[in-house]
């Protein structure tokens, strides 16, 4: 595994760090993960990185909670290309990465949240109690829209 | 200087190779839209409004930071272009509160015009917005955080402008705000109340504190007798709010306007503005007797004074005891003016009509009330002149022309001038010559000392070669009172304004927003002291002594230049400031109650 090889998997060496998921991991809330924690590093200097990168999250929380409509997909796609073309530094540039690769590989899970308000991972918890499941078992925290 | 060949929107050109792709494309007639930028003061490539595509890039750039390069091919308006440009205004919008209705700068916003200009009918994303308390604690200048685009204007004036440096990045993330430190009030800081943040601001965000409804209240009390004074810069000024040319004087039309608002006696500033000259002259010549402290600073602008007192308190002593034309012009309102009129001075109510958010400052500073009173007791920039004047349906331009009122309503044209940069030394100069000289001055005007750029000059004055400077812009006073201290430089008369252009600039006047250029907007201010320079050629009188207005006064009532009364009433005194507590001021409550 070197740069290249990773770079044209789609991906960064970033830290080095790597991250190994099975079935049980959520992607969509494996998105807002990431997307929280950029967003929380954002400086906020430019506009697509500090407004941008809070409307993704608010959308992906809207999505994990349960909440989500069809065209937020869209919209999410909309901004994520707005925050890499737009932003002014690399953070905001590759802020929107995760969100693009899992919608792009998993759309499938993307819908299952949206249209059927169901997490095929079983890890929003939101989602399980609005399909009666068990409520046990949510990794990411999920913070409320304000 | 070396030439770039690049094509803009297929169009081949030719430009020197420090531009920006911007001022390229501009050049050539092609317009980007801009928010944060305000050239050779401010780009922060913040805002991304101005985004082009560099033909074979994933990304797109902020033309306002971007260099051209030799074979760049750029587009300015394709339709991902206008589509990300207008998806960037959305979401500045989106978090922004949608109050231009009830806003300050309602119909002269920049974020406003950009939503119109790209056609914004609906809101692609919403969410939460940020929600911080407004800050109306400081006597000059509103801030309203949550109109804030931050785009860092006012952070870059403060900080190299004026050299205060109140603003900062605050917090960070989806809560960045530009603000003083911790997001506190301006009350708890250092700032000197120029208002030029104020003038540079895109948006509603920074604004003055309202005196109006004051105004209003006082013109609608029967008891009350409401004079006004207008300060020299008013009348090149406030035309353009009614849509004459820059720099067009409307002194008569100013004065009936006046008078239909319902105001008793309408004074002219500049009046105050000649005797401030008779006693800073009378101050220079003594000082020159005695050897000094030089040199003599100016002291009419509260902004400069409140800096000195803050940062460079060793220099107070240089200061000119002399109050500012408005303060004069309040003293003697409720004291000659009342002994004249026969009029209680506990019923005087003044008004007064600046260019400037740091008079508000002023006329509540604890020692302004030699009258035995406030000596002023309200005032209202250009700004909200005007707006009393809209809302009284009052259009200047069908206006007849009137004449100030006596006995403080006759000025001559050095009173005029203070409004522009370098005016006030040039008005002191006029009388201080002769005084020294005993000769008349066969031409008045002293070109020396008038410019919009920092000056000095040797005046020849009898064997006395006097050294004078002017500079504008408190950062421009920093740079000379530390080179002063090096013993780089040695004057015995500075004038310092705190604002670009002098008070033509103040951070009262008209906003502009049609440049995104710094030195194009000091350009525009500068004009309005074409207009001053105008009525001072045409002015009957050009020297502050033989103001006949002023000889009656001397004669009548303060005796001679620095006389006792003179020093009690129209001289004041300063302090030493510590830079992060708040003083109290007075309550804007005043002395006189009046019977309703
Ligand atoms: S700042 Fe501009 S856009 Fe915002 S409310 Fe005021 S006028 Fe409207
Ligand atoms: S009023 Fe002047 S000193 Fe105060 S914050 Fe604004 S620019 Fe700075
Ligand atoms: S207060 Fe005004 S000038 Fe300052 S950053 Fe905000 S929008 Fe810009
Ligand atoms: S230069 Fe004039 S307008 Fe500006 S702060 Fe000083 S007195 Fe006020
Ligand atoms: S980023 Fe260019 S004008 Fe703001």
């Amino acid at each position: 595994m070197d740069y290249d090889s990773l770079r044209e998997a789609g991906s960064i060496i970033g830290s080095g760090g790597l991250i190994v998921m099975d079935e049980d991991s959520c992607m969509v809330d494996l998105a807002r993960f990431y997307l929280d924690f950029n967003q929380d590093e954002s400086c906020g200097k430019c506009t697509p990185c500090r407004i941008g990168s809070k409307r993704m999250l608010e959308l992906l929380q809207k999505i994990t909670a349960g909440r989500g409509e069809e065209q937020d997909l869209a919209i999410l796609e909309r901004l994520a290309r707005l925050m890499q073309r737009g932003s002014l530094c690399g953070l905001g540039r590759t802020a929107p990465n995760p969100l693009l690769s899992t919608l792009r590989l998993f759309r499938e899970e993307y819908r299952a949240h949206v249209n059927e308000k169901r997490c095929p991972a079983g890890s929003c918890r939101n989602l399980d109690r609005l399909q009666g499941g068990p409520e046990e078992g949510s990794r990411g925290e999920d913070k409320t829209v304000d | 200087m070396a030439k770039i060949r690049l094509w803009i929107d297929h169009r081949e050109m030719e430009v020197e190779e420090e531009s920006t792709v911007l001022e390229a494309a501009r050049r050539a007639g092609i317009d980007i839209p801009t928010l944060c930028y305000l050239k050779d003061l401010n780009a922060p490539a913040a805002c991304r409004v101005c985004l082009v595509q560099v033909e074979g890039k994933p990304t797109m750039d902020a033309s306002c930071v971007l260099p051209v390069s030799e074979g760049m091919r750029v587009r300015t308006n394709t339709p991902e272009v206008l589509a990300a440009r207008k998806e960037m205004i959305e979401l500045l919008l989106s978090d922004h509160p949608f109050e231009c209705l009830t806003c300050e700068r309602n119909l002269n916003c920049e974020l406003q015009r950009l939503a119109k200009r790209y056609g914004i009918r609906d809101i692609f994303i919403e969410g939460s917005r940020n929600h911080f308390p407004i800050d109306d604690l400081s006597p000059s200048v509103v801030r309203e955080p949550d109109k804030c685009i931050r785009c860092r204007r006012c952070l870059a004036i403060c900080e190299y402008y004026q050299a205060v440096g109140i603003y900062r990045m605050v917090e960070r993330s989806f809560n960045a705000i530009v603000g003083p430190a911790y997001n506190g009030s301006l009350m708890e800081t250092p700032c000197i109340y120029c208002g030029q943040c104020i003038t540079v601001c895109p948006t509603g965000a920074l604004h003055e504190q309202d005196s109006t409804a004051r105004v209003w209240e006082a013109l609608r009390d029967p008891h009350l007798h409401v004079v006004v004074q207008t300060a020299p810069s008013i009348r090149s000024s406030i035309g353009e709010e009614f849509g004459y040319p820059v720099g067009t004087p409307v002194a008569g039309q100013m004065i009936a306007a006046l008078r239909r608002l319902g105001f008793d006696r309408v004074f002219d500033d500049c009046f105050g503005a000649d005797v401030t000259v008779m006693e800073e002259a009378t101050e220079l010549i003594e000082r020159l007797e005695r050897g000094g402290p030089f040199p003599q600073f100016t002291s009419c602008c509260p902004s400069w004074v409140r800096f000195c007192e803050l940062f460079y308190p060793e220099y107070t002593k240089n200061l000119s005891e002399v109050k500012s034309p408005q303060q004069i012009f309040g003293a003697l309102a409720k004291t000659y003016y009342a002994r004249e009129a026969g009029i209680d001075p506990a019923r005087i109510f003044v008004v007064s009509i600046m260019p400037c958010v740091s008079k508000k400052y002023e006329l509540l500073r604890p020692e302004m009330s030699d009258s035995g009173y406030r000596d002023v007791d309200a005032e209202l920039t250009t700004r909200e002149f005007a707006q009393m004047l809209f809302q009284a349906g009052i259009d200047l331009r069908k206006l007849p022309e009137e004449e100030f009122d006596d006995p403080l309503g006759s000025a001559s044209g050095a009173g005029i001038i203070f409004g522009s940069t370098g005016g006030v030394m040039e008005a002191a100069l006029r009388t201080a010559y002769e005084w020294v000289t005993g000769e008349e001055l066969k031409d008045v005007e002293f070109p020396q000392v008038r410019s919009d750029k920092y000056k000095d000059a040797e005046i020849e004055m009898g064997d006395l070669r006097l050294k004078v400077a002017v500079a504008r812009g408190t950062g421009e006073a920093r740079r000379l009172i530390e080179a002063l201290k090096k013993g780089q430089k040695e004057y015995h008369f500075v004038e310092v304004m705190a604002c670009p252009a002098g008070c033509v600039g103040g951070g009262g006047q008209p906003i502009y927003i049609e440049t995104d250029d710094w030195n194009e907007q000091v350009a525009h201010r500068s004009r309005r002291s074409g207009g001053l320079y105008r009525l001072d050629r045409q002015a009957e009188h050009r020297r502050s002594h033989k103001n006949p207005a002023v000889i009656k006064l001397y004669r009548d009532f303060l005796g001679r230049p620095g006389s006792e009364k003179a020093h009690r009433l129209l001289h004041t005194g300063y302090l030493s400031r510590r830079l992060y507590s708040p003083e109290p001021l007075p309550k804007k409550e005043h002395k006189q109650k009046v019977p309703l």
